[in-house]
C-alpha cells in the first residue's frame, strides 16, 4: 500500500512520538467499525422524535414532562399532556432543561481539590479514587470524633440515597436540609399543629381555583412560578375571585389585586391579629365550624381583643378604610376563601411561626377547610417502598448532648438538626465537634444567610465533599466533587401527587448520561460497599422503581404504556358536619397547647420587628419567574431572559438621592458588608422604607461562566440573623442597607414616619 | 512503521494526562514536531511540566476552571451559536464517523471532543480516503478548531498546551492544503 506523507515529520520527531508510546495503537481505540447504519442527515426540530415521559426537576414542583429525543439527543421538553396539573405546559425553566443537560460548564468527572479550599483548583480522578477518598475520610472522622461529627446538607430528589449513608454511619445529623430551615419550616409547623397535617410543604393543599376570594401576604405567585400553582391562581381569578394582596412591593399578583395593601415590612402579624379580632367581634366567623371543630376559641378571643384595626392601620402604615374593606371582602366569600398559607417564610425570625399560625387561625374562623376554595385534604396515592434502595438495620447512636433532640428550639427535632446549629458546632465544637460535611444539591454559600460564617466554618472541617451537577460555590469549597447525573439522565423513584387531581408518575432517563457522571443511587451504593454498610441491594434503578410500583399494581412497562402517568380520583373536600382533624382532640387548635408546654405563645402575639436604623433601609428579596434559587443563573436560555438582578428603589427616595434608573450602585449593610455592583430599578412600586432584589444572582463562582459577578447576592448582605423560637429557622429580612454611588455613601432618607411602638435596629455602625 | 501523520499523537496530547502518561516524552515529541512545522520556540517554553501541574491545567482549560471552562474541547460548543453540547457540531462529527463506517467507543467523553476528531482524521488518512478527509476538514474540523484554539490562547495556558494548540493548527492547515492539492491533481 502506498502510504502518502502529508506532513514532513523528521525521523527524530517520529522516534520521539514512538517513545511516547502513544502513536498509532491508542488512536484506533477511540473508534470501532459501525454496528448500525444511523441516519446520515437527521431532520432538524422535534418532528419524528421519540417521546419519553419523565418528571421535571428544574424546580421542586416537579411537573410531569415529555422529552422529545432524536438520535439519542434531547431536542425539546414539553408538559405531559396526560398530566392534570400542567398538561402540555412547562415554564421557561422546564424548557431550559435541554440547556442544563448540554451545558459545557457541568461537572464532568470526579474532581479532587489540589489548591486551597475556595480556590477551585482540581485534578481529575477516577470514580474509585473519589469514592475511596470519601469513604476513608468518613471512617476516619467517625473513628476520631464519633458518628455525630458527620453532617449532611441536602436538597432535592438526588439527595435521598446519600442521606441513607449518613444515617447508616450513625450520625443524628442526616436530615439538616437548609432549604427547610431557610424556607418552609415555620408554616409547616404552624399548620401541622393547627390542623394536624402539613398543608404547605413541598406540596400545597390550597384550592385557589375554586376560591371566591384570596389573600396573599407577600406571596408573589406569578414571579414564584410553579405551573399548576399559577394555573389554579389564574383559574380562580378567571372565575371572578376577589384578591387582596399585602406586600410592601407592587408584585405581579398585586397588579391583579382588588385591594392592594402596601404594608410596612415586619408588621404583617399585627394586621392579621387585628383582622382576627375584627372577625370575632363583628361575628364574621363561621360559628358552626368553630363550635364543632375548633378548640381554644375563647382563649383566642381574649388574646386578640386588644388588636384593633385603628391600631393596625398605624403600625402597618395602611389606611383604616382599606384594611376594613379587605377583611370584609374576605369574610363575605367565606367559607370559599383562600388565606394562602405562604411558602418561603423565614423573614424576621422570632415572629415567623406566629404569622403563619395567624393565617391558619383566620382560615379556621372562616371554616375554609375541606371546602372548595379553602385549604383541602390530600388524597393519599398508593406507592410502595423499595427497601432494596436503603441501608439495612440502621441505628443512630445517641449523643451525650444531642444537637437534634436537646435543641434550644423545641420543635426543630421533628424536622432534623437545624442548619445554624451545625454551623455553630463546626466553629465552637459545642455540643460536640462536627468535622465532615456532605453537601448535595444545595449552594450552601448562597442559600444559608451569613456566608462569611459558613466559609469560616468550612475552613475548620477535616473534610467536605459534594455531589453536584454544576460547579457552583459549594464545589469550589469541596475536597472531592462527585458529578451527579441531571434529572434527564436518571431514575429517581416514583412520584405521587396528593392534590386536587392525584396522580402517580415516575422520573426516568430520557437520554444516556453525558460525560463520566453517576446517578445518586449508584454513588450511594458505591459508598455503602466501601463503608461496609449492608443494604442498597437493588442492582439497578429500574429494580428500585418496579419495587415502588408494585403496591400500585404497576410496572415501569405498564406505566409507560399508559403515557407515564396514572391519574386518580381526588377526595379533597369533607362534609363540614363530620370532618375530623389529625390533632390529639380531632379538632383545629386555635390555641396550640404544645407550644404553651414549651413556654411559647399558644396564640400568636405581635412582637415588633426592629425597623431600619437611621440612614438605612430594609433589604428584602424574592423569586424570579425564570430562575430557581441560585441554580439556574448559568443556564444560557434563562440567563438570556434575566441575566442579572436589579435593585428596586422607591422613586421618591431615588429622587432625593439623585439616583436614576439603571445607574449602578453598591450596597453596604449594617455590618459594613458590601455587595457587587447592581443596577437600580427606580419605581413607585415599592415602599420608601424597603429595597428589593431577586434572589440567586451575584454568583461568586468563577466556574459559572455566565452567572459570575452578574448582579448582587442578597445572602452576602445578611449578617444579622434572628432565629425563630420554635424550630430555629434563620431570618432573612432582618438586614439593612445603604447605598454607595461613585464611592460616596448615601444615607437613605426616611419618608414614612415610624410609630413609637416599633423600635429601631441597634447597629454599631448606624 | 514510520508515521505518516501526527494526528494520533496530537489526539493523545489532548487526552487527560494520568499517572501512566509519559509526560517528558510527550513534551519532547511535541517540541520536535513544533520544530518540524517551522515553529520557533524559546527555550523556556520547552521545559517539561510536572504531571500534577499539567493535570490541574488540563482541568482548568478543558473541564472546570476558575474563570469558567476556558476552552470546552467540543465541536458543538463552537459550531452552534448557543454554545452548548450535542448540537450541530456534534451532528456533523457523527455524520462523518458514520459515513466512514466508524462509531466512537464509550470513553466518558462526547464524540465531538477534539481528541476523537483528531483521531478520526488519523484513521481517514491511514485509509487514504481523500474525498472524505477533504470534506471533514473543510466543512467541519477546520471550521471550529480556530475558535477553540483562540479560547485556549486567551486563557494564557502553560506552554505545553499553547504549543499543542499552535502545532495542531499548523498540522491541520498543512494537511488540508495537501489534501486539496491531491484532490485537484487526481480529480
Amino acid at each position: 500500500m502506498n502510504r502518502r506523507h502529508f506532513l514532513k515529520i523528521s525521523a527524530a520527531t517520529a522516534a520521539a512520538m514512538a517513545s511516547a508510546s502513544i502513536s498509532g495503537t491508542k488512536g484506533e481505540g477511540l473508534f470501532r467499525p459501525a454496528t448500525a447504519q444511523a441516519a446520515l442527515a437527521p431532520e432538524t426540530g422535534s418532528m419524528g422524535a421519540k417521546e419519553v415521559t419523565s418528571v421535571c426537576e428544574m424546580c421542586f414542583w416537579r411537573c410531569p414532562i415529555v422529552a422529545k429525543v432524536k438520535n439519542g439527543k434531547l431536542v425539546k421538553i414539553e408538559g405531559n399532556p396526560k398530566s392534570p396539573v400542567n398538561g402540555q405546559r412547562v415554564c421557561a425553566r422546564g424548557n431550559s432543561g435541554v440547556q442544563l443537560l448540554y451545558d459545557p460548564d457541568r461537572v464532568k468527572t470526579p474532581l479532587k481539590r489540589v489548591g486551597a479550599r475556595g480556590e477551585g483548583k482540581w485534578a481529575k480522578i477516577s470514580w474509585d479514587e473519589a469514592l475511596d477518598e470519601v469513604a476513608y475520610n468518613m471512617q476516619k472522622v467517625k473513628k476520631k470524633y464519633g458518628p455525630h461529627a458527620l453532617a449532611y446538607f441536602d436538597h432535592g430528589a438526588s439527595a435521598e440515597f446519600m442521606r441513607g449513608i449518613f444515617k447508616a454511619m450513625g450520625t443524628e445529623n442526616y436530615t439538616s436540609e437548609p432549604a427547610f430551615f431557610q424556607c418552609v419550616g415555620p408554616p409547616a409547623l404552624a399548620y401541622l399543629k393547627t390542623f394536624g397535617y402539613v398543608t404547605t410543604g413541598t406540596r400545597q393543599y390550597n384550592d385557589m381555583g375554586n376560591a371566591k376570594a384570596m389573600l396573599l401576604v407577600a406571596s408573589h405567585i406569578g414571579e414564584n412560578v410553579h405551573v399548576s400553582h399559577v394555573r389554579e391562581f389564574i383559574e380562580g381569578l378567571d372565575k371572578g375571585a376577589k384578591l387582596v394582596v399585602v406586600d410592601p412591593r407592587f408584585s405581579a399578583p398585586a397588579n391583579k389585586a382588588d385591594i392592594y395593601l402596601p404594608i410596612r415590612p415586619g408588621t404583617d402579624t399585627a394586621l392579621m391579629l387585628a383582622w382576627i379580632n375584627y372577625v370575632i367581634k363583628k361575628n364574621l366567623y363561621n360559628k358552626d365550624f368553630v363550635a364543632n371543630h375548633c378548640d381554644g376559641f375563647d382563649k383566642l378571643k381574649d388574646e386578640v381583643s386588644d388588636y384593633s384595626l385603628e391600631w393596625a392601620a398605624k403600625i402597618c402604615d395602611l389606611k383604616l378604610v382599606d384594611i376594613q374593606e379587605a377583611i370584609e371582602l374576605l369574610a363575605k366569600a367565606a367559607p370559599h376563601v383562600n388565606i394562602h398559607p405562604g411558602r418561603h417564610a423565614t423573614w424576621y425570625g422570632k415572629g415567623d411561626l406566629g404569622r403563619h399560625q395567624s393565617y391558619a387561625i383566620l382560615t379556621a374562623l372562616f371554616g375554609a377547610v375541606g371546602v372548595p376554595g379553602g385549604i383541602y385534604f390530600p388524597t393519599p396515592v398508593k406507592k410502595g417502598h423499595a427497601e432494596c434502595a436503603e441501608p439495612e438495620d440502621v441505628e443512630t447512636a445517641d449523643a451525650e448532648t444531642s444537637m437534634k433532640d436537646d435543641s434550644p428550639y423545641p420543635f426543630s427535632y421533628i424536622f432534623g438538626t437545624t442548619t445554624r446549629s451545625i454551623i455553630k458546632a463546626i466553629l465552637t465544637k459545642d455540643p460536640y465537634p462536627v468535622k465532615l460535611l456532605g453537601v448535595n444539591g444545595v449552594n450552601i454559600i448562597q442559600t444559608i444567610p451569613d456566608p462569611y460564617t459558613t466559609m469560616k466554618a468550612i475552613k475548620e472541617l477535616d473534610f467536605i465533599f459534594c455531589e453536584e451537577m454544576m460547579a457552583g460555590e459549594t464545589a469550589i469549597w469541596s475536597d472531592i466533587v462527585l458529578p451527579d447525573t441531571t434529572y434527564l439522565e436518571r431514575y429517581d423513584g416514583v412520584y405521587t401527587y396528593e392534590g386536587l387531581t392525584p396522580y402517580l408518575t415516575v422520573r426516568q432517563p430520557v437520554v444516556d448520561p453525558m460525560f463520566n457522571v453517576r446517578s445518586p443511587y449508584q454513588i450511594a451504593r458505591g459508598l455503602a460497599e466501601r463503608l461496609g454498610i449492608e443494604g442498597y441491594s437493588c442492582e439497578s434503578e429500574e429494580e428500585l422503581v418496579n419495587e415502588e410500583l408494585k403496591k400500585a399494581d404497576l410496572t415501569l412497562e405498564s406505566l409507560n404504556k399508559q403515557g407515564g402517568i396514572v391519574v386518580y380520583e381526588g377526595k379533597p373536600y369533607r362534609d363540614p358536619k363530620t370532618v375530623k382533624f389529625s390533632t390529639e382532640s380531632g379538632k383545629v387548635q386555635l390555641a396550640v397547647e404544645d407550644f404553651e408546654d414549651e413556654d411559647l405563645d399558644p396564640i400568636p402575639k405581635y412582637d415588633p420587628t426592629p425597623a431600619p436604623p437611621k440612614g438605612y433601609t430594609r433589604l428584602v428579596y424574592g423569586r424570579a419567574p425564570m430562575h430557581t434559587f441560585t441554580r439556574t443563573m448559568n443556564n444560557l436560555w434563562l440567563h438570556n431572559e434575566m441575566p442579572e438582578n436589579k435593585l428596586w428603589l422607591n422613586d421618591k427616595v431615588a429622587a432625593k438621592l439623585g439616583i436614576k434608573n439603571d445607574e449602578e450602585v453598591i450596597l453596604e449593610n449594617q455590618d459594613g458588608k458590601r455587595s457587587n455592583p447592581i443596577k437600580v430599578l427606580v419605581t413607585p412600586g415599592i415602599r420608601p422604607d424597603v429595597v428589593f432584589m431577586y434572589h440567586g444572582f451575584g454568583s461568586k463562582s468563577k466556574h459559572l461562566t455566565r452567572a459570575y459577578g452578574k448582579g448582587a447576592a442578597d445572602g452576602f448582605l445578611m449578617t444579622n440573623i434572628v432565629n425563630d423560637r420554635f424550630i430555629g429557622a434563620d431570618s432573612k429580612r432582618t438586614n439593612f442597607v445603604r447605598i454607595i454611588k461613585n464611592n460616596r455613601v448615601l444615607n437613605i432618607p426616611e419618608l414614612a414616619a415610624l410609630p413609637r411602638e416599633i423600635p429601631r435596629y441597634n447597629s454599631r455602625l448606624a | 512503521m514510520e508515521p505518516t501523520h501526527p494526528f494520533y499523537f496530537l489526539s493523545s496530547c489532548f487526552d487527560y494526562p494520568d499517572k501512566d502518561t509519559p509526560v517528558a516524552n510527550l513534551s519532547d515529541a511535541l517540541v520536535l514536531l513544533a520544530g518540524d512545522m517551522g515553529l520557533q520556540l524559546e527555550s523556556d517554553r520547552k521545559q517539561v511540566p510536572e504531571l500534577e501541574t499539567l493535570q490541574a491545567e488540563y482541568v482548568r482549560l478543558f473541564i472546570n476552571s476558575p474563570g469558567g471552562v476556558a476552552a470546552p474541547p467540543y465541536a458543538s460548543v463552537y459550531v452552534n451559536h448557543s454554545g452548548i453540547m450535542r448540537q450541530k457540531g456534534y451532528d456533523e462529527a457523527m455524520f462523518f464517523y458514520n459515513k466512514a463506517g466508524f462509531e466512537p467507543v464509550e470513553s466518558g467523553e462526547s464524540p465531538d471532543h477534539i481528541m476523537h476528531e483528531l483521531n478520526f482524521l488519523g484513521l481517514l488518512l491511514d485509509r487514504d480516503d481523500m474525498s472524505l478527509t477533504s470534506d471533514f476538514l473543510n466543512s467541519h474540523l477546520c471550521k471550529w478548531y480556530p475558535r477553540f484554539e483562540q479560547r485556549i490562547v486567551i486563557a494564557e495556558p502553560l506552554p505545553f498546551f499553547q504549543i499543542l494548540a499552535q502545532v495542531t493548527h499548523l498540522c491541520l492547515k498543512q494537511t488540508l492544503k495537501e489534501v486539496m492539492h491531491e484532490q485537484a491533481t487526481f480529480s
